[in-house]
């Protein structure tokens, strides 16, 4: 079967396994990096994208509940190939470290953004609380989304 | 994707977080055909500049690194170091790391050495290079050498000037390193001491940047490892039809390795989850509540002293203190699981991985394999971050048993119970100590016996070596754990003994800063429970046991105390009765004795009835010499800090008789945001003296802080980590009487 | 007698009714104490007043969502209307910081304020009142050392005439049965104390008991299971009870997970959170007792799996995307025998056997999220990832699957529902 999906502005036909979770789709048939597998649990956050204005784990989305919705990735949110506001503010503050989780705190943060333009701290905290880093670059993201709320 | 080289081509300026600048390419020069190259393509010989640096006809650098960067930003350094030594624009530099054709062997990347050891070995050859460069075209100008200048890569004197592209046209230095080699004044560093920003970063965040994850070749199958459900087993029997309605789907078995082989990575990821198999399984493991008996008792191969001054036994004092610290299994917990991509073909074998060891994982391969080393390539592509050797070189090995049985090249993509349950873990670590003191009040003898496991500096078995029935070594590697068993307090009669197990329960491995961690832990909270006794500051009193000619360690205390505003007094503080409880504590290390200097200050408060502890404030003053790149450094003790909070006060592996049981980050907790600690840096700069690591020193006072912390604002003590609220109540109703 | 001084005579009578009702239930208002936090009292008896707390779940209903612990606010949604739970902290403006223990018993036992005022039963007193003075006192200890807040908790929004509190004296006569409780003769020590702290603090009847139409808990049905705040309190005693051991329920209520029951989530995953903190035999004691309500011995509990249903499909792929990963029952491969996360085969869990589809429901909207900094089980949350069509359909097909019991007939009012209780903006 084939399911159509709009992802980052741009209509995909999904073939294959209905079952198979959107983040497979979009790394092995769409060919974004952004999204990574972490857990496959929705435990870890690092797969997250934005469906339909919400944060979803990609990895426990089957591209099947997905016909006619729209997916964003962080590719999606370049600016004319540039880095958009959060991307920004992100690199600002240097706002990675092995950055294997990082696309998706970036998507958190996007999220979070788009529902609250200024969020206090504790709402930045619990706004990103899904999402986890081993790193420990923590501290950086917070305030690389402080930066992007300024801006 | 196919060639084996990363091209990341950034070569726009990007502003940075100072105003600066900078992110810049890496890789470039081989070609398709190298790309499907075994064996040596160059020079990796260890002391010859060419093994360290080319320069192409266009002026372009390469550097050739066998330490290689998991995300902490060494990429970024080397080449801000080779950048600096040659005088050419950064952006002209690129990087090419742990790959066995091409980089030196400058053994694994571990013990926060990178810079001090990898970076420097290149930064010299580079000097090498740019002194021959210098002293040839002096004689084409027939210049004084003295009186060249070089500006972006241009030698200028007596009015010509020559490029290095136009100088060495391609060509190869053929020089031998000279260690003597005038380095560059580092008052005229324009480059190194920058903030600049990581290699990668920048295509992390935006989704461009290429993971091993990410990495694909031509022909290429998904494969999962199926493993058993126990750490010992044997595969009695796999059911073939249980996933013969999934399209393609091809079962590798040899021994007891089982794995799934499919043309897309979903079918793989059902294959594995659905595909039925019989194991018999063994119970291998001790019982985990009784674990630190189980340690106690586990036979002692040898004892390695590591520090004996004068003679603890005859030593005189009526006081004795006596305390047992433990610290619990920990795991990696790399975000993404071990991932590695493999291509067995005519008896040769790339493999692409995150290994921090490529050279160490060739011989190990071709061990398994019964294959000449020169057979095989072993390629590193940047993964998501471990912090030493986690799954990637099993992963490595599963890909390449897989490929080499189905005939094409395949990529394995560990899921998170492979990564949660076989990576090999931090081993648990028993430390008792003891001290005597005497009438006057001082300490007259310190004895400290740590029970950690043998093996050092070799190689962790392969797991699908192990399961294949395959050649693989099977020491035990937890890394060079007996570092900082020693202190650096001065006492008249000192005997630090590590006692060396014969075993431990799970395949060990080193999690940033193996032993130092544990055995910091340990020392630095004992010497809190001195001051205590004593009823002396505990800043004042390790300022005062210190060497005192250490200027660089006075030097931190020092500065660690006005920077974090030190309340200067005895611990405890004095309580009324508070249920919330506030108090601080410091630790201080110098990184085995010889290297970067770290004092760090913890802030908590402890609620008295739920035992839950907080981390408010962490304050760290460190010296590591010479700083390559200050935001590097900066993202570095925030991660140490953060992630060694995590482990200190939640993470604890856990185990039944057969396995692993924390599989997943629900039974495997980490610190998420909202308790993470506001982190204060102090660095100290010595331009002039060596680069030293930073990846791990300001990780081993995290956890002594924190307890000392606790014991100031409650008046307990925690000797075993973590510091789970459940110990902490016990600790409360135990103290109340 | 004329209509008129019969009239006279009924509504004087009526009056006198009246007044003598006022009499019997006008509570005098107690005096003040001084105000403000007592630290120096007895660290043990604080201790213990901590943990009785806990068992009581005080934290959790008189905290607002993202409010200090115990200044109130927390809106608590009834049939009559809403309440909100009031500021317990010893502020002395808007907190208990002038009551007395003498106050503070009274409204644990009699469900009045230090002023004279009635409380509502939403506070459960009924069951408070079976405390021991000694308890009583140690969680007025408690609650007098911890940080005092100066917080008001919103006025309570119920209609005339439930917003008549005097109304509470009649309603009291009639289900309040004060003091406390005495241990059963020929029952253990252990079994005398769970039903102690089960019957009095723990108050586990405020959610498992069913009640009447004035609110008060059915006697004759003490623990046979109730609907509360959109999900549904198992059965622990009586027909629709299923079994459990002590050990299992003792480890269930202090980790949220039984491989036999499955997950503790909604409002019970916030009680664990609570019991987590609680002695072990405290613990031990309530699951001896618990355990005692039920004859099976709760060995292992078969499991169902019907295979994929016919007419569901295409619900299929949902499952193996959005589900397997976790509940496809445990193949004989992975992780699935040691882990909570892996193959929890969802026959075993009470969700998918409820007469109505609830819990079912509430989970694959809500998720188990309760247990991320202590670990323990998890699910993600669905309600802000699939549609309320395909939260439906995953629900019929889980119980089309895992149970041999029929198709539940009110799946997809129940998403509605749970959809709309459901916090906006909340992605997963």
């Amino acid at each position: 079967m084939s399911v159509s999906i709009e992802v980052n502005g741009t209509k995909h036909e999904i073939d294959g396994d209905p079952s198979m979770p959107l983040l497979y789709a979009l790394r092995d048939q769409i060919g974004l990096r952004g999204a990574k597998f972490g857990c496959g649990l929705g435990q870890c956050g690092a797969c997250t994208v934005i469906v339909d204005g919400r944060a979803v784990f990609s990895c426990l989305m089957p591209v099947s509940a997905l016909e006619g919705r729209a997916v964003t990735t962080t590719e999606g949110l370049l600016e004319d190939g540039k880095p958009g506001k959060v991307h920004q503010a992100f690199i600002d503050e240097q706002a990675a470290q092995c950055g294997y989780c990082i696309a998706g705190m970036v998507m958190r943060a996007q999220h979070l953004l788009e529902n609250n333009s200024d969020p206090s701290d504790d709402e930045i905290l619990s706004g990103m609380q899904t999402n986890l880093c081993r790193c420990g670059t923590h501290a950086a993201i917070i305030r690389a989304v402080k930066r992007a709320a300024r801006t | 994707m196919t060639s084996p080289i990363r091209t990341l081509t950034r070569r726009s300026l990007l502003k940075g977080a100072g105003g600066l600048v900078v992110a810049f390419s890496v890789s470039r020069g081989f070609g398709p055909a190298a790309a499907q190259a075994v064996g040596t393509l160059k020079s990796v010989a260890e002391g010859v500049v060419d093994s360290y640096l080319s320069i192409d006809a266009d002026g372009l650098v390469t550097v050739y690194s066998g330490k290689i960067d998991y995300g902490t930003g060494v990429r970024t350094g080397f080449a801000q170091m080779v950048a600096e030594e040659l005088s050419v624009p950064l952006d002209r530099v690129s990087v090419i790391e742990g790959d066995t054709a091409l980089t030196p062997d400058q053994g694994p990347t571990y013990g926060s050495l990178s810079t001090e050891v990898g970076g420097t070995a290149i930064r010299q050859a580079a000097a090498t290079a740019r002194e021959a460069m210098l002293t040839t075209v002096a004689e084409r100008f027939d210049v004084d050498k003295a009186s060249l200048t070089i500006t972006d890569g241009v030698i200028g004197g007596g009015g010509q000037e020559i490029s290095y592209g136009e100088l060495l046209q391609g060509a190869q230095f053929a020089l031998d390193v000279d260690e003597d080699a005038k380095l560059k004044d580092p008052a005229t560093f324009t480059i190194v001491g920058q903030p600049i920003i990581r290699d990668g970063l920048p295509g992390k965040i935006t989704g461009d940047f290429h993971y091993m994850q990410d990495f694909r070749r031509d022909g290429m199958a998904h494969a999962r490892v199926v493993y058993p459900p126990a750490i010992k087993a044997t595969l009695d029997d796999v059911d073939e039809a249980s996933v013969a309605h999934l399209p393609d789907v091809q079962i590798v078995r040899k021994g007891d390795f089982l794995a799934v082989v499919a043309e897309d990575e979903w079918t793989a990821v059902r294959a594995a989850r659905e595909i039925r198999a019989s194991w018999t399984a063994k119970e291998s493991l001790p019982d985990q509540a009784e674990i630190w008996e189980h340690v106690r008792q586990t036979p002692i191969v040898k004892d390695d002293v590591t520090s004996d001054i004068g003679n603890v036994d005859s030593a005189q004092g009526a006081r004795e203190l006596k305390a047992t610290y433990d610290f619990a299994l920990h795991t990696h917990g790399s975000i993404g699981p071990s991932c590695s991509v493999a291509d067995f073909s005519d008896g040769k074998l790339i493999s692409w991985s995150s290994s921090q060891a490529t050279h160490r994982l060739r011989r190990q391969l071709a061990n398994m394999f019964s294959m000449p080393e020169d057979d095989i390539r072993c390629i590193y592509i940047e993964g998501a971050g471990c912090y030493g050797r986690n799954g990637h070189e099993d992963a490595a090995a599963d890909a390449a048993l897989i490929s080499r049985e189905i005939g094409r090249p395949v990529r394995v993509q560990w899921m998170r119970h492979d990564e949660h349950g076989f990576a090999p873990h931090g081993p648990p670590t028993l430390i008792d100590l003891a001290a005597k003191i005497d009438d006057a009040g001082e300490v007259s003898a310190w004895t400290g016996e740590f029970f950690i496991p043998q093996g050092a500096g070799g190689r962790v078995a392969l797991l699908g070596a192990t399961f294949a029935d395959l050649p693989t070594s099977q020491e035990l590697n937890p890394g060079g754990i007996t570092n900082d068993s020693a202190i650096p307090y001065r006492f008249p009669n000192i005997r630090t003994t590590c006692h060396r197990l014969e075993t431990t329960p799970l395949r060990p491995s080193w999690i940033r800063a193996p032993g130092r961690m544990q055995n910091t832990f340990a020392n630095e909270c004992f010497l809190d429970e001195i001051a205590a006794e004593l009823g002396v500051d505990p800043l004042a009193y390790r300022r005062g046991l210190i060497d005192q000619s250490d200027a660089r360690g006075l030097e931190v205390l020092d500065r660690l105390a006005a920077f974090s505003k030190w309340d200067a007094r005895p611990s405890p503080r004095e309580t009324q009765g508070e249920t919330t409880l506030t108090g601080r504590g410091m630790a201080y290390v110098k990184y085995e004795l010889r290297r970067t200097y770290v004092g760090m200050v913890a802030e908590v408060t402890v609620d008295a009835n739920s035992g839950a502890i907080r981390v408010n404030r962490v304050f760290v003053t460190q010296d590591c010499g010479q700083i390559i790149n200050p935001a590097g450094v900066q993202a570095q003790l925030e991660g140490c800090v953060i992630q060694t909070t995590s482990r200190t006060l939640m993470e604890d592996l856990t185990f039944d008789r057969k396995m692993v049981t924390s599989l997943d980050w629900a039974s495997y907790p980490i610190m998420r945001f909202k308790d993470v600690p506001e982190v204060h840096v102090d660095l100290i700069d010595r331009q002039n003296d060596v680069p030293w690591g930073v990846g791990e020193p300001a990780a081993v006072v995290v956890s002594a802080a924190i307890s000392n912390a606790v014991f100031d604002a409650a008046g307990i003590r925690l000797r075993s980590v973590p510091f789970k609220p459940a110990k902490v109540r016990a600790a409360l109703a135990e103290l109340r009487g | 007698m004329t209509m008129k001084r019969a009239l006279i005579a009924v509504v004087g009578v009526g009056l006198l009714v009246a007044l003598v009702a006022v009499v019997i239930a006008w509570q005098p208002e107690l005096d003040k104490v001084d105000a403000g936090r007592v630290t120096d009292a007895d660290q043990s008896e604080i201790a213990r007043g901590y943990d009785l707390a806990q068992l009581g779940n005080c934290e959790s209903c008189h905290t607002a969502a993202d409010g200090e612990p115990y200044a109130g606010g927390r809106a608590m949604a009834t049939p009559f209307g809403t309440i909100y739970s009031v500021n317990i902290t010893p502020d002395s403006e808007t907190g208990i910081g002038t009551w007395s223990l003498e106050a503070f018993a009274r409204s644990m036992r009699e469900g009045v304020d230090r002023e004279g005022g009635y409380l509502y039963p939403a506070f459960p007193y009924t069951h408070f009142t079976k405390m021991s003075d000694a308890d009583i006192a140690a969680v007025h200890a408690y609650l007098r050392s911890i940080p005092a807040v100066r917080h008001e908790a919103p006025e309570n929004d119920l209609p005339f005439p439930f917003n008549i509190r005097l109304l509470m004296a009649g309603w009291n006569l009639l289900f309040l049965d004060e003091g406390p409780l005495d241990p059963v003769d020929g029952q253990g020590e252990d079994w005398n104390h769970g039903r102690y702290l089960v019957e009095s603090v723990a108050h586990c009847g405020a959610c498992h008991t069913p009640r009447n139409a004035v609110g008060a808990e059915q006697s004759d049905a003490a623990l046979a299971g109730a609907e509360i705040d959109g999900w549904y309190a198992p059965a622990l005693a009586g027909d629709g009870a299923r079994g459990w051991s002590a050990p299992q329920l003792a480890t269930y209520l202090t980790t949220g997970f039984s491989r036999a029951h499955g997950a503790a989530a909604g409002p019970m995953g916030e009680t664990v959170g609570n019991l987590s903190k609680v002695p072990p035999k405290d613990i031990a004691a309530i699951a001896t007792y618990v355990a005692s309500l039920t004859d099976d011995d709760a060995g292992p509990i078969a499991v169902v799996d019907n295979g994929v249903p016919d007419d569901l499909a295409p619900t299929h792929a949902l499952w193996v995307g959005a589900c397997a990963g976790c509940h496809e029952p445990a193949a004989g491969s992975g992780p699935g025998d040691t882990n909570p996360s892996y193959g929890i085969a969802l026959s075993t869990g009470y969700a998918v056997h409820s007469p109505r589809p609830l819990n079912a429901v509430r989970t694959i909207v809500d998720g188990v999220d309760h247990y991320r900094d202590m670990g323990g089980p998890y699910m993600p949350a669905f309600g802000g990832s699939l549609t309320a069509d395909q939260i439906a359909d995953v629900t019929r097909y889980v119980r089309a699957r895992f149970s041999d019991a029929g198709a539940w007939s009110d799946v997809d009012d129940t998403v509605q529902t749970a959809l709309g209780q459901k916090r906006e903006g909340d992605g997963q």
